[in-house]
């Protein structure tokens, strides 16, 4: 059966709604005659598949009185296309007139390469779009409705937009062509260049579960797992998937989209895994996976890795030294430095080298056995990017940093230096090998915090118990390393994206469909990843897409977690959704506490991916930029055996206020029936607020501790107002929702201004402590819908903030803020973008800023105190106004930075 | 010309003979030898340093927000090994394994080596039997250049504190301005951090001792340092290139018109620079007037271009052209000055009117004027370089290298390079190729 006739009979049968039905292919044409109505503008031709070309002339002129039997507030319009040429003014099917002011009835198009959907209710057009472009060429269904209050684009069955419009479609009441494949009005003419299998008008709306079988029909090749890169060495790299039938399948891959090299997977089962050879460096991969099964041949998308992100390590020749096994015996972290304090004759550096991924520095004082190593090492093209020998006269103190690295050793017989100083050089968690054959680990630097989850802890507090030594000022601070990843790691500015975390001496940051891990401490890659997939953007109106304990990296990937080994990044497993949402959800909340992992479920294409234009998801009042993500139930695995604990399911929950601390989990849910039932699971505060309940379960059984319905908000009413963001955090005492509530004039209208509200559950019994308000600073670049940091006795956000546990206002304001980050704390400051838009320090003790000039962190979260020091991985790389250092560096308090610094002489 | 006095100064330091002693021949980076090369010419040996370990990743992808897609790169200074050539030997730095090396230019055999403590990111500046060069470990070293015979070294950052960067160790003040030696004196910077002191060094080029030492807040200097017009000139990368008077190191000023990595002074002293940022949708060079810091003229869709005895050679959209620039320059005075008398008028006083019918006519014959400074073009690929060796226009290409005649355009000689060409050293009948796989491909005359 050819593919249309199968989705046009599946579509017919799941949707009985159809008001009209063209289908443009060769059958179905008599001369130019299309039935059952229609005419083809030009002399038809076909192509192979017997669909009619459209070649930026051919169009299809449709009755008028068809275009007028839509319903005017309750319809869908539904195509599966191929879009060969991007261009302005698209159109599938359009009913529509756009002459200056006047702008009337609908159009099912594409802008450029971004599908899109408009309409008019009496005033301009209105457009939904969908985010990412199309790819030229690619089949894809698309299914535009309307509701009479919502305009909704759904992409191969996913959502990929939707606006509030009120209102009936007016349309236009001039003559107007009704027609396919060319935008058309009174003054108008834009054909298109592709294919319309067929087109749909439907009197009702798609269902969840019609939209969520499309989706599966619509996925090219079917994978249980998607795939994804991670680099091995350099100009090597392994791609990995899992097919959701057994079969053969190959790769096609190059450097352009048309590929170019073909490999085929060894495997016939479900688990793939194919290593790619000789990939050049600093270049952009094209890659596509055919699978063969008793289906047929399915092709993927078309998706990409970058080589520029294989930082890994070139192996070296073997050697061997009898103590190499023993110094690298269950050390983890690696690659990562080795630091070698007095050399021998070389031969440990260099079986380290051979037998580890580290790259090994060896500090020694003879220059004639240095430069003779040096040019034995350089031969054997080693030195400088596996082993670097450094000359110099005295090594009783070793002028580099502290806590670098992951092994620090001597190969002489004793130790050239106080022991004290190898300990020093050793990163906490590295491993210190004496002489004397003593194996010592260096525990964590005091008083530093794990960055494990979105804002710290699952608690959401934004701050870890990090005390940065004590830090109070950058000046305090001292560079402990520099570098990648860089710019071109990025989104652009990583808008409103997961931020980065850092646990156990790792660092993992996301960019654009992939993420890295790096050594904390000193900044090697440690291992990266290509993920096409990956992307989550808007997370302060969703939640992260990952978290990490000592060990693991629990990352999402549409409807799975990965579990990755935090070491190696090698995956572990993979968890799937509960049973009733494997086919209609996607996983949304991850986090983990001891022994359990909790995630939710969100409905298919809930959560935003847009970055591309105006995708700061904090204009002020505007329904798509209060639409939180909102879960379908929540539920546990346990990490001992990866399998499910519990699952909790009742309303609507909304994913920026869950949080997680001592083994209770709290969010608000929305119970309202007819939402859950029709929610496409992101929704306007709008609609959103009512029957609002803050639930507190116990995070080991799923069982309820106490749940209450949520009082009165203090600026938003039923009639006025709205809620542009939402968040939950937890102190070791209280739930704390703190609202960013807007107000409306009498016409509906925003006005600007805004309070911060603070409402504080008790933990044991839910019982509202208290309820209390800070005035919003400004309604622009992120201030309003600021995060809070929350500590024990008090709570900031922009520019002031709360007491605990009274709600009394503070005294005292922090800052200024400026630029759309959020703001983290430490025990003796709060970190944020402020003065000229650079990283800024503000001391809790001194209330004053000082800041590091050129450094620009992301429009989100891309900074964080944890391990003992103030990690700032790129994140602001993109912003092309400013001359931005856009790197990746690491602060050590300079008490903790080993080397005391002098100022040159003048003479 | 400005200073002809100084410009023969400048000359003199270093063309003598047809070597090339700098980073792009001179102080003022202009990628111009007066000697062309006996051709055709073929491959002599080709020297493997291994991958370049760049200080800096490349560029965003895009910035999304505006739709601006194509960034370009603003800090790639150090993409391939660039050379220096004296006394038939071939010197690099070596990004990857932290030393200088020497090769014989006729066979590619190594002569010697050194090593420093970290990254050395450009070649050393050659002044007779002396080879200058910096590195990352914020060290300033001399050597003999026919033995590599260690003479001095000092050092440029104020501390000897090392840090990790990209798998390496560097100094928090790395000196990545190359070495600029003028009039008897050598500069050089160290510096990286816009929050810490950077320091710019003036000491005796025959006995090391220092002339002046200046501090600088706010800055990230990096690049080839410039000199000419009694000035320095150091680009910056993402921020503006900075100006400071050679006598004393004190900062003069920052042309803003002006970005990014790639610099070099015109034969009257103006500066060509870019790109100036991440703005333009297209790639762009601009040349400013150093005094009042404005730009002058600005190249559309180009990254590299070189300048002869006035006349541009530059790539844009697909072609690569030659420019009559001093007279195109000229011209655009004119039109300026003639524009602004046209706006002066007001065409509603009718008496004007015959004066404006003038100047619209006279604008347009000198915009007729302008079109006619294109002396040649032809369809062309986009360079990563371009130099030029008298009346030979050198061109480094992706897996090419091309010679073409200035006065024509017309092709005179390619040859196959693996990588692409950043470095071209046009020097004692040799042209020397470095690419960013790490390749020093060196071609001669056929014997």
């Amino acid at each position: 059966m050819k593919s249309w006739l199968l989705l046009l009979t599946l579509s017919q049968l799941a949707h009985a709604g159809i008001i009209g039905s063209w289908s443009l292919n060769k059958e179905f044409f008599n001369n130019q005659k299309l039935q059952p109505e229609g005419e083809a503008q030009e002399a038809p031709e076909f192509d192979t598949e017997d669909n009619l070309i459209f070649d930026s002339k051919q169009h299809v002129l449709l009755p008028e009185e068809s275009a007028k039997k839509l319903a005017l507030q309750k319809f869908a319009i539904e195509a599966r296309v191929r879009i060969d040429q991007p261009q302005k003014w698209g159109s599938i099917l359009s009913y529509s007139q756009d002459n200056g002011s006047y702008e009337r009835g609908w159009l099912l198009g594409f802008n450029d390469s971004h599908f899109s959907f408009r309409l008019s209710t009496g005033g301009r057009l209105l457009e939904v779009a969908a985010p990412e472009p199309f790819e030229p060429g690619e089949w894809n269904h698309l299914y535009a409705s309307y509701d009479g209050k919502v305009m909704r684009l759904h992409l191969n069955g996913l959502l990929v937009g939707s606006r509030t419009v009120a209102g009936p479609v007016v349309l236009p009441d001039i003559p107007t062509p009704f027609v396919i494949g060319a935008y058309k009005d009174a003054d108008e003419f834009y054909p298109i260049n592709g294919r319309i299998e067929w087109l749909k008008f439907h009197d009702s709306l798609p269902t969840p579960k019609e939209l969520a079988s499309i989706a599966k029909e619509s996925a090219a090749v079917p994978f249980s797992v998607r795939p994804a890169v991670r680099f091995l060495s350099p100009g090597r790299a392994l791609l990995f998937w899992e097919a959701s039938h057994p079969g053969k399948a190959v790769v096609g891959y190059g450097t352009s989209r048309k590929l170019g090299s073909i490999i085929e997977s060894d495997s016939r089962d479900l688990r793939h895994e194919v290593v790619l050879e000789n990939l050049k460096p600093h270049t952009r991969y094209s890659y596509r996976i055919s699978s063969t099964t008793e289906n047929g041949q399915k092709f993927s998308p078309l998706y990409e890795f970058d080589t520029s992100m294989n930082y890994m390590p070139a192996p070296t020749p073997d050697t061997s030294h009898p103590l190499a096994a023993d110094y690298l015996q269950d050390l983890a972290d690696q690659p990562g430095f080795a630091v070698v304090v007095g050399l021998s004759d070389g031969s440990l550096a260099t079986a380290i080298a051979s037998q580890s991924q580290l790259n090994v520095t060896a500090f020694d004082d003879d220059l004639e056995k240095v430069n003779s190593l040096r040019k034995e090492l350089t031969d054997q093209g080693l030195h400088g990017s596996r082993i670097t020998l450094l000359h110099l006269p005295n090594l009783t103190n070793i002028p580099l940093t502290s806590c670098v690295g992951n092994l620090v050793f001597t190969e002489r017989e004793a130790l050239p230096c106080p022991g004290a100083e190898l300990t020093r050089l050793t990163r906490p968690g590295g491993r210190i090998a004496f002489p004397d054959g003593t194996l010592t680990t260096r525990p964590p630097l005091p008083g530093s915090g794990e960055w494990t989850h979105q804002y710290g802890p699952p608690s959401n507090t934004a701050y870890s118990g990090e005390r940065l030594g004590g830090s109070q000022a950058t000046e305090d601070l001292e560079l402990q390393w520099i570098g990648r990843p860089g710019a071109d790691f990025g989104i652009d500015r990583q808008p409103r994206m997961s931020a980065p975390l850092a646990t156990n001496g790792r660092l993992f940051h996301q960019g654009l469909d992939r993420l890295m891990a790096v050594d904390a401490f000193n900044g090697q890659i440690l291992w990266g990843m290509e993920i096409p997939d990956l992307r989550r953007v808007n997370i302060p109106h969703d939640c992260a897409n990952w978290c990490a304990d000592n060990d693991h990296l629990y990352v999402v990937v549409k409807d799975l977690l990965w579990v990755l080994d935090g070491s190696s990044g090698k995956r572990i497993i993979t968890l799937k959704l509960t049973a009733n949402h494997l086919e209609t959800h996607d996983w949304g909340y991850i986090a983990q506490e001891n022994e359990i992992v909790i995630g939710s479920s969100v409905r298919l294409g809930a959560e935003f991916k847009k970055y591309f234009g105006d995708a700061w998801y904090d204009k002020v009042g505007r329904d798509s930029d209060t639409a939180n993500v909102l879960s379908d139930n929540i539920f546990a695995y346990t990490k001992s055996d990866w399998k499910g604990a519990w699952s909790y399911s009742r309303g609507l929950i909304i994913n920026p206020t869950i949080s997680l601390s001592n083994e209770q989990l709290c969010f608000l849910e929305c119970r309202s029936p007819d939402l859950k039932k029709e929610s496409s699971g992101r929704e306007a505060t709008r609609s959103l607020w009512k029957d609002i309940h803050a639930v507190c379960l116990d995070a080991t059984t799923g069982k309820v501790i106490w749940e209450k319905p949520f009082p009165s908000t203090l600026l938003r009413t039923e009639t006025k107002g709205f809620i542009q963001v939402s968040y939950g955090a937890m102190t070791s005492e209280g739930f704390l929702v703190t609202l960013s509530e807007g107000d409306t004039n009498e016409a509906g209208k925003q006005t600007g201004k805004g309070i911060f509200s603070y409402h504080y559950f008790d933990l044991k019994n839910g019982a509202l402590r208290f309820q209390s308000q800070t005035p919003w600073r400004t309604n622009h670049h992120g201030s309003h819908i600021s995060h809070p940091v929350v500590y024990e006795d008090r709570v900031y956000t922009d520019p002031t903030g709360i007491s605990l546990p009274n709600g009394k206002l503070l005294d005292h304001k922090f800052g200024p803020r400026e630029g759309c980050s959020a703001v983290v704390g430490t025990s003796y400051g709060l970190l944020l973008r402020g003065i000229d838009r650079c990283l800024t320090f503000w001391s809790i003790d001194q209330k004053k800023t000082t800041h590091w000039p050129r450094l620009r962190p992301s429009c989100w979260l891309s900074f964080l105190p944890a391990q003992g020091l103030f990690l700032a991985p790129e994140g602001g790389g993109g912003c092309s106004c400013g001359g931005w250092m856009e790197t990746s560096l690491a602060f050590i308090p300079r008490n903790n930075s080993g080397i005391p610094e002098t100022t040159p002489s003048k003479k | 010309m400005r200073h002809p006095a100084l410009l023969l100064l400048i000359l003199g330091t270093f063309c003598a003979a047809d070597i090339w002693p700098t980073y792009r021949h001179d102080n003022r980076r202009s990628g111009v030898s007066s000697v062309p090369l006996k051709l055709p010419l073929t491959e002599a040996w080709m020297h493997d340093g291994g991958p370049p370990q760049q200080a800096w990743t490349g560029p965003a992808k895009w910035d999304a927000f505006s739709g601006n897609e194509g960034l370009q790169s603003m800090r790639n200074f150090d993409p391939c090994y660039f050379t220096t050539a004296a006394h038939d030997l071939i010197y690099y730095g070596s990004s990857s394994d932290n030393a200088v090396h020497c090769l014989k230019a006729s066979t590619g055999e190594e002569q010697w080596h050194y090593f420093a403590n970290s990254s050395v990111r450009f070649p050393p500046t050659i002044v007779d039997e002396i080879a200058w060069f910096g590195s990352d470990d914020g060290f300033v070293y001399c050597t003999n250049a026919l033995t590599g015979k260690p003479l001095w070294k000092k050092q440029a950052a104020p501390s000897d504190r090392l840090i990790p960067s990209n798998g390496k160790l560097i100094s928090p003040w790395p000196v990545r301005t190359g070495i600029t030696i003028e009039d008897g004196r050598a500069f050089f910077a160290a510096s990286l951090l816009p929050w810490k002191t950077s320091y710019l060094w003036c000491i005796d080029a025959k006995t090391a001792d220092q002339k002046y030492l200046t501090e600088h807040q706010g800055v990230t200097l990096q690049g080839a340092m410039l000199a000419g017009n009694e000035r320095l000139y150091i680009p910056q990368g993402r921020a503006a290139p900075i100006t400071l008077n050679q006598k004393d190191g004190k900062k003069t000023g920052t042309i803003g018109q002006a970005g990014g990595v790639f610099c070099l002074l015109t034969e009257d002293d103006q500066l060509i620079a870019g790109p100036p940022n991440q703005k333009q949708r297209d790639q762009q060079l601009r040349l400013a007037d150093p005094d009042s810091g404005k730009s002058l003229t600005t190249f559309n869709n180009t990254t590299r271009v070189v300048v002869n005895q006035g006349k541009a050679y530059l790539h844009s959209v697909d072609k690569l052209q030659c420019l009559d620039l001093t007279r195109k320059r000229q011209l655009e005075n004119q039109l300026a000055s003639q524009s602004t008398a046209l706006k002066k008028l007001d065409p509603k006083i009718e008496t004007n009117l015959p004066k404006i019918e003038a100047l619209k006519k006279e604008i347009s014959s000198i915009q007729a004027q302008v079109k006619a400074c294109l002396i040649w073009s032809i369809e062309h690929p986009a360079p990563f370089e371009l130099v030029v060796a008298g009346d030979q226009l050198i061109v480094g290409l992706d897996n090419r290298v091309t010679i073409l005649d200035t006065k024509s355009g017309k092709s005179l000689w390619e040859h196959k390079v693996s990588g692409k060409a950043y470095g071209l050293t046009p020097a004692e009948g040799r042209l020397v190729v470095s690419t960013d796989l790490g390749h020093i491909h060196t071609f001669h005359s056929k014997p």
